[in-house]
């Protein structure tokens, strides 16, 4: 290197030794002008390459915790097995009678969706999903509707019976529910309930009273669990916004609630006039009408109502 | 892995900039893929006089060359002329070191020591150093490693510029964003793309008559031995026709180009033939004789080849050059230059014709120098390639297990 670098300076200079600047300032419009649009590449080729990549690592993770399953079809056989998995009660006999498939019937040779129909027209499947696992195996995947009600009819049909109603007001028969869940369940009252050729159509009345379920059921399970009668009042004709909720309990033989009113503050109220009348020896109490303005208004038994003032001004 | 190298052969001359865009694949195959051509400006006899000028006209061509190609231009070989080039022949010499009386890689190397040891008038930078044959005890070798003498000389014909006219031409192209990789003059440039290398070996004399410069490049034994400018090109007819004449110097160019010729055939003693100025009858349009024209132009012809033999004196010893001198350049399309030159340089003359491999819209002679870059730039990337594998790491683990190579000149 020494040799090369003494021998370089011993033979003057060469024109490589010019400083040579091509990032400087451009020197005409057209030099500027093919710059700008080299570092526009550049910078779109980078915001591409960062959305692809970004895309990529959404992807991948996307893909890693929600595995595709994929299903190959291989060699069909006869439906041997049937795989049936449930939220609710329904069972596997249940499902197995239903679909009523022949023996020695191909996996390949089901019709999916006339099975599917076959099982969504119990009421108390809310969807399905069929598969057919190859060789031998028909899975079915089945969403039921969950009770949270019960309503009594007397059917010229059906007779009397007792029916069960779901959060979303779909009533159904219950096949398979144990007999202590069903006995909890509150009966409700109320509302009309309709039906077409294909059954029962939903309890529109539901969707008024749920939020007051909800909310007891999560922060007052001790007062919903002896509620056993619940009746909607319409003050306005069917379809008002406005309504009573009348519900009967061991403790209280009626309690008004009205979804004029916030449910919480309601249930607060109830929960401070029961714990009260405890307390007092009141109990059971004739009526509680918790809408009251700033009070609930309680009746004991046999006597004259009475108001209640709250500790904090509550009510 | 293979990598496509896009390179740019540009030639800034007196009468237009030439811009070449080739694709180099795998360093072996050439494709040429682009080509803008801007008339000349803020250049004159290969210097630049008006440096925005220079810059617009070059950039405007390089920019078409870039859109015909569809593709940017990786780097720059750039061609170089111009009154500024001088050279000098620079003799070395060693004595031979070994016991054995044998030639080594060492006694190579101080002989090329020697011989580029001569340093420049300050302002000057050396361009290009060619090596001549080496001489073992004043007899020609091509390679004396191995071969048994005494003394070992070698010399090196190095073309030489002026600092400042180069480093314009650099910022020209610098101005566009883009680095010259290389500068290569323009006689080395027409040579490679008009002459055949049999033809090398026999010994040629290539001259490329340009509008500002001539540049001549004598071959010997297929090594270049001489270059040289002069600066006297198809301007200069022209400007003698427009002064001769008394006519502006556009009507002397189109009748130059028209009715220009030295063919003496058409010239019969006491002949009275006239050729019209413009050749339209308008108002304004006259005969002129075609005696005058041919003599104002054979006087010109023949004094820029008197100066290339001149310049060469000895040099074009024919007996030595066995070859042909070999016309190129845009102005060599005169009519019966060849000639001319015959006569004055006393040598069979020839007019360059370039390869096949170009295309035929390209294929004229105006076009030599940019496409012999072309190709010398091709060449030369090769040779790159090849001294860029010893570099780094893996190079340099490469270099241990393989033979060394001499690398002279």
């Amino acid at each position: 290197m020494a040799r090369q670098n003494r021998q370089k300076k011993k033979s003057g200079r060469d024109w490589k030794s010019l400083r040579q600047a091509p990032t400087r300032k451009p020197g005409t419009r057209i030099a500027w002008w093919r710059r700008a649009k080299i570092r526009f590449h550049t910078v779109a080729l980078c915001l591409a390459g960062t959305c692809g990549f970004a895309f990529l690592v959404v992807a991948v993770s996307y893909f890693t915790s929600n595995p595709l399953e994929v299903n190959l079809a291989g060699p069909s056989g006869t439906v041997d097995v049937i795989d049936f998995q449930t939220n609710g009660s329904l069972g596997k006999a249940w499902a197995v009678k239903t679909l009523d498939i022949p023996k020695e019937t191909r996996l390949m040779d089901l019709n999916l969706h006339a099975l599917k129909k076959r099982i969504e027209s119990e009421g108390q499947v809310s969807s399905v999903i069929l598969q057919r696992r190859y060789p031998h195996m028909l899975r079915i995947k089945v969403t039921e509707h969950l009770p949270i009600l019960k309503i009594y009819i007397a059917d010229p049909e059906l007779g009397k019976k007792c029916l069960l109603v779901s959060e979303s007001g779909v009533v159904f028969e219950g096949i398979g529910q144990p007999e202590q869940m069903v006995g909890g369940l509150p009966i409700l009252f109320g509302g009309k309930l309709l039906k077409d050729s294909e059954g029962f159509l939903p309890l529109k009345v539901v969707s008024k009273i749920k939020p007051l379920l909800d909310a007891a059921r999560k922060k007052y399970p001790h007062i919903f669990r002896d509620w056993n009668r619940i009746r909607y009042e319409s003050l306005e004709g069917q379809d008002a916004l406005v309504g009573l909720v009348r519900i009967n309990s061991p403790l209280a033989k009626e309690v008004i609630f009205s979804t004029e009113m916030d449910f919480m503050t309601q249930l607060e109220r109830l929960d401070y006039v029961l714990n009260y009348s405890n307390r007092e020896g009141w109990t059971p109490l004739s009526l509680v009408d918790l809408p009251g303005r700033k009070s609930a208004t309680v009746r004991l038994s046999g006597e004259m109502p009475r108001t209640i003032i709250g500790q904090s001004q509550l009510f | 892995m293979s990598r496509n190298k896009i390179i740019g052969a540009v030639e800034i001359g007196t009468s237009k900039v030439l811009v070449l865009v080739a694709e180099l694949v795998d360093g072996k195959s050439l494709n040429l893929i682009g080509f803008g051509r801007k008339p000349s400006a803020g250049i004159k006899k290969g210097e630049i006089i008006d440096f925005k000028y220079a810059s617009r006209v070059t950039h405007a061509a390089i920019d078409e060359a870039e859109k015909s190609a569809g593709v940017n231009i990786d780097s720059i070989y750039l061609a170089l002329s111009g009154g500024h080039l001088g050279g000098s022949f620079n003799k070395g010499s060693a004595q031979v070191s070994s016991h054995d009386g044998r030639v080594v890689e060492q006694d190579t190397l101080r002989a090329i020591e020697d011989a580029k040891s001569k340093r420049l008038p300050d302002k000057r930078l050396y361009i290009h150093h060619i090596r001549n044959p080496f001489l073992l005890d004043k007899k020609s070798v091509k390679s004396p490693i191995g071969m048994q003498g005494e003394m070992l000389e070698v010399g090196f014909w190095s073309v030489h510029g002026d600092e400042s006219t180069i480093g314009n031409y650099l910022h020209v192209v610098n101005g566009f964003g883009l680095e010259v990789d290389d500068m290569i003059i323009s006689s080395i440039c027409s040579g490679e793309a008009v002459v055949f290398p049999a033809t090398k070996e026999m010994g040629a004399l290539v001259v490329d008559i340009g509008r500002g410069t001539t540049d001549y490049a004598l071959f010997r034994n297929g090594n270049i031995i001489r270059t040289g400018v002069v600066c006297v090109g198809g301007d200069h007819l022209t400007n003698d026709l427009s002064m001769g004449l008394r006519i502006s110097p556009k009507e002397a160019e189109e009748l130059k180009k028209r009715e220009g010729s030295l063919d003496a055939e058409k010239l019969v003693p006491g002949s009275k033939a006239k050729v019209m100025l413009r050749g339209d009858y308008t108002i304004g349009d006259r005969e002129i004789p075609f005696q005058s024209i041919y003599k104002i132009l054979q006087a010109r012809v023949e004094e820029l080849f008197q100066i290339i033999k001149s310049d060469l004196g000895e040099l074009l010893d024919t007996d030595d050059l066995a070859g042909r001198v070999v016309l190129t350049g845009g102005s060599s399309q005169l009519t019966g230059i060849d000639e001319t030159a015959a006569r004055v340089l006393g040598m069979q003359v020839e007019m360059g014709e370039l390869p096949n491999w170009v295309d035929e819209s390209l294929r004229v002679p105006g076009n030599s120098t940019v496409l012999g870059l072309l190709r010398y730039a091709s060449n030369h990337h090769n040779l790159n390639a090849v001294t860029s594998q010893n570099s780094g790491f893996l190079g340099k683990l490469r270099s241990i297990f393989k033979p060394k190579r001499l690398e002279v000149a």
